[in-house]
Formats: structure tokens, sequence, C-alpha cells
């Protein structure tokens, strides 16, 4: 009963538009006011909403979202770009490469999918298109490579995710989301290479030996923060949200100092954008913390559980049904809510299923950000339409083949647990 | 007034970010280069991350940068969206004052007459729950500001 007015009250607000941290509160508030005294109902979700912010693991957010905003700040997506394009390039379709390359490697630098798309979109997709490739194409393309950021760290989903479970390690999650983040870029360089064949897209021009050199240089700085913080993290130097720190203070030498892209007076604005950033993800995570609680309190998860595993003891179907859950949860919800609402309820289902969390982890983060590219809700395709200016209904056609291989991707990762495993276990951070 | 609001919440959250990093940085720096690692550090940064997560909450709400799904409104004429803009900025308000100002007071009230103190420094739980009415009442202030201004708005006269 109380979780029909969870939901009923949830999905009416949001379609109203009232902005979803608001609707989450407020339905969670509705819900306990169905058992719960007025003044205590009140102060218990104040007090979860506090409460859901306390963790030290949860810090490294804004330290990441500083870093990518001061790294990409200056011209480090056309660097980035420079450097694939040495790669790739001279590849049939070579561009379709060099853009997923670019936003895989952007995605290990800010963590930002929007970030990625409008960086390193507004860049590739007008060469694109002036190179012959059809603008919806390009545009989907952007959309989806960005997502692999997701999984690659640093990843600030992959951090919200440890805190719902309670404790998968942090280093474990990132050096685990590494494959499955360049098996999407592989996926998507796929489809990219069947359109090639059949469009006869361009190949770009064989770069001297001096320009490889030149560029790759560029774009070692920039590359060297993935070093500085997963190197860190890994030799057990520091924790993941000090690596964040030391990505702030590295990425402010750098822009400042090395490439001079970033002056001082330019500090207070980047701090302010960090700030927005980093409050919409911490309110959010403020009340999806409070609703979570109240699943739990009225005993949610365990009835899911319990639902879940009578239809069906095969853990192979069971485990496809959640993914399908998690699709179409993903193409309504922001990530950072879906994570922490449906962690506590799917976990269980997981463990007993014999599944590791941080197998299950890297798989929702996976799923999940295939909703950020699917409409009616998918920050990263709006992004994506705005910069290649073309339309969410244009794009859908070329949008279908990626989501395919995306969906076989996910399939791998969710089957064969060695995708997000063995990289963990090769360098001893789980057992 | 309220444009004075405005900077003083804009300082406030972005100095409180700045002075994460240097706390943070702080934690790295005592434990490597002074061998002596600092106690205090952790509890302060998760202090701070509660006042950014709050007060920024205020900011970007101030902003209107929290997420929400606007496929409704965009379906509907000017009139219509300017009744569902008013009616989302009520519901933020009327959750601030419920939740954020009376429940984070009584909350406040509470762990005030607990006794209850932060682990290592001593700080006063109900110092650091301040931040609740705080951001409750900015948060109902700038919902009321943003009503004002969408009803001084004839209709027909707002664009996208």
């Amino acid at each position: 009963m109380t979780i029909a007015v969870l939901i009923i009250v949830f999905f009416a607000l949001l379609a109203l538009g009232v902005p979803i941290a608001f609707a989450i509160g407020i339905s969670t508030l509705a819900t306990m006011l169905v058992s719960v005294d007025t003044l205590p109902a009140l102060t218990t979700v104040a007090q979860r909403m506090a409460g859901g912010l306390d963790s030290f693991s949860l810090l490294a957010i804004p330290l990441f979202i500083l870093s990518g905003q001061l790294m990409g700040q200056g011209g480090i997506a056309k660097r980035l770009i420079d450097f694939a394009k040495c790669l790739v390039g001279m590849l049939p379709g070579g561009l379709a490469f060099v853009n997923v390359i670019s936003c895989t490697l952007f995605g290990s630098i800010s963590g930002s999918a929007v970030a990625a798309t409008s960086a390193i979109g507004s860049f590739m997709m007008p060469t694109m298109v002036k190179d012959g490739y059809p603008r919806e194409f390009s545009a989907a393309l952007t959309a989806t490579a960005a997502t692999t950021g997701m999984l690659i760290p640093p990843s600030n989903i992959l951090i919200v995710y440890a805190v719902a479970s309670g404790g998968v390690s942090i280093s474990a999650l990132f050096v685990g989301g590494y494959l499955p983040g360049i098996l999407i870029a592989i996926a998507l360089m796929v489809v990219s290479a069947i359109y090639a064949r059949r469009y006869n897209f361009p190949a770009g021009e064989r770069v001297s030996f001096g320009e490889f050199a030149s560029k790759t240089m560029a774009a070692v700085p920039s590359l060297l923060l993935i070093v500085i913080v997963i190197g860190g993290i890994l030799g057990g130097v520091f924790t993941a949200t000090e690596a964040g720190a030391i990505a702030v203070l590295y990425a402010l030498l750098l822009a400042t100092l090395v490439h001079g892209e970033v002056k001082l007076a330019h500090l207070p604005d980047i701090l302010l954008k960090s700030t927005l950033t980093t409050a919409i993800v911490m309110l959010l995570i403020a009340t999806s913390m409070a609703m979570s609680w109240i699943l739990a309190f009225e005993n949610i998860p365990a009835m899911v559980a319990e639902a879940l595993l009578t239809l069906s003891n095969n853990p192979i179907l069971i485990l496809l049904i959640i993914n399908i859950i998690l699709l179409i949860v993903g193409a309504f919800l922001d990530m950072t809510p879906a994570v922490l609402i449906f962690t506590p309820i799917f976990l269980p289902v997981a463990l007993e299923l014999g599944m590791s969390p941080l197998h299950f982890g890297i798989m929702m983060v996976m799923n999940l950000s295939i909703g950020l590219c699917t409409p009616p809700v998918g920050t990263v395709l709006f992004v994506a339409c705005a910069v290649g200016k073309t339309r969410i209904a244009e794009i859908l056609r070329p949008l279908i083949p990626m989501f395919l291989a995306m969906f076989v991707a996910l399939m791998l990762v969710t089957y064969i647990p060695g995708f997000s495993e063995w990289l963990p276990t090769y360098f001893g951070l789980v057992e | 007034m309220t444009h004075l609001l405005d900077k003083l919440l804009r300082i406030l959250v972005a100095s409180f970010i700045a002075l994460m990093v240097v706390v943070v940085t702080w934690q790295v720096i005592s434990r490597y280069l002074m061998s002596d690692p600092s106690p205090w550090t952790e509890e302060v940064a998760r202090m701070l991350l509660i006042w950014v997560g709050l007060l920024g909450g205020v900011y970007a709400y101030r902003e209107k940068a929290h997420l929400g799904i606007d496929l409704l409104p965009q379906k509907l004429g000017p009139v219509g969206r300017k009744r569902l803009s008013i009616f989302a900025d009520l519901c933020c308000g009327l959750f601030a004052i419920a939740v954020l100002v009376v429940g984070g007071s009584a909350l406040v009230q509470l762990t005030w007459e607990l006794h209850q103190t932060t682990a290592v420094l001593g700080i006063p739980m109900a110092l650091v729950y301040t931040v609740l009415p705080l951001s409750g009442l900015l948060t109902a202030w700038y919902s009321f500001v943003s009503i004002r201004d969408y009803a001084a708005v004839d209709g027909d006269g707002e664009g996208a």
C-alpha cells in the first residue's frame, strides 16, 4: 500500500516538472506520513538527508568534478583529439574512431559524460560533418561514446555505488571499470566500421612520425593525470578521495603553469561551476538516501528479492530481468538516484545468485549509462543534439545499432564476471 | 536584498569547496611528508561536504539547475507552462519549509539536548545540522522570489 503512495506521488511530481531531487524527497515524506507521525517523519527525512551526505567517500565527487572542470577549461579536448587522430585517423571512417577514442580518453580525465559530449562533440561533430559523415550519425556516436566515461575512472557514479552498496572498495570499482568501458568503446567502433564500409566514409591522412611525436607529447601532460590518480590508488599511496585532491592540484598546476590556459581570475568561476555540478548530485544523493531508507523500512528490498526468486531460480533469467528493469529505469531516471534507490533492492538478489558486489556494480552502472542516451530522459542525448544541431527524432535511427552494440557489451559483462573482476583481482584489490 | 544574498551564497559555497581541497590535501601531506597523520581532517572534510551539499543545493535551486523532466511543460502553452513552474516552485518551497526548516530545527534541538558531538573535534552535531534549517529558509525565500517573478510575467509574455 505505502509503496503505491511512493510510486504515484513520485511519478506525478516528476511528470509535472518538479525537480527530481525534490520529487524524491516529497514522495519519501508522503510515504513516511502514512505510517509515522508528522514531526518524527519530518525529522527523520531531514536526518537521513544530512546523514546521507556524511561520507568521506562521497567527498571524492566534488574533487573529481573540480579537477575535471580545471582540465576541461583549456584545450585538452583538442589535444586528445589530435592524439587520437595520429592513432586511428588514417583508417577508413577514421574520424568516427577518433571520436570514440577521444571520448574515452576524455572520460578518463573528466568523468562527466555531459562534459565529454560538449567538449569532444563541439570539435568532432563539425569536422565529421565537413568530411561527409551524416550529422545524425556523428551526434549519436558522440553521445554513446561519451558514456564510456561513466565506467572509466575516475567515475563519480562508481563512487556513488560504492556508498550505496555499503563498502565495495572504490579502488576495485575504478580498476574494474576499465575493461567494460573499453568494451563499450570497441563495440561502438565495430558499429562505426560497419557504417564506414557501407557508406564509404573517408580515411584521414597518415601523419608523419614527427607530427605523431609532437601530438603525443602535447597530450602526455593531460594523460599523466590518469597515471597519477590510478597509480596512486593502485600503489596504496592514497585513497580515492585523496586522489581527488591530488588530481585537483595537478590539474591546477597543469592548467595555470604548463598550459597557461587558466588564469587566477578564472578560479572563482571554475569553483562556482564545480559547486553547481556538485550540488545537483549531492541534493539527489541526500533525498535518494532518504528514499532508500524508507524503502528498507517498508521491507521493499526483501519483497522484491522474494518475488524475483520465486519467479525463477535461473540466474541467467533473473539477471536478464534485472537488466531490463534497469534499462527502463535508466530511460526515465537520472543515474545517481537510480543507483542509490535500486542498489539496495537488487544487490541482495545478485548476491543470492552468487554475483560479487563489484561485478553487480559495474553491470548496473554500465546498464544505466545506456539510459543516459535514451529518450525520453537522456541528458547526454540532449546535449549531443544541441551541440550537433540535430533533433532527437533524427538521431534515433543511427542510435539503434549503437544501442544494440552496447547491449551486447552489457550482456558480456553481465554473464562473464572476468570483465569486471579480472583486473581488480590481478592488482590484489579483491580477494 | 536578493542580490546581496546571491553573492553571499556564492562566496560561501565556493570557499567551502576550496577549503575542502585544502583539508583533504593536508591529510595526504600530513601523512606522507610529516608522517604524522592529522586526526581532524577527515571529520572536517565530511562536515564541509554536508554544508556544501545542502547550501550548494540552494544555489543550484536559485540557478534553476536541478534536473527535472520538462516533457509536459514543453507540450503546454505559455500559460500552462507558467502554472506548472509555479507549482514546481511551490512544491520545492513547501518541502524546504516542512523537512529542512521544521524537521531540521527539531533535529538541531534534539542533538543539542542530547549533547551529541563529532568524534574527534567534539563539534556539536547541532551546529553541523544548522545547515538544514538555514538552507531550508533560503530555499523557501528563493521559491517565493521565483513564484513572484513568474506571477509578474504575463502568461504569453514569457519566452521558452
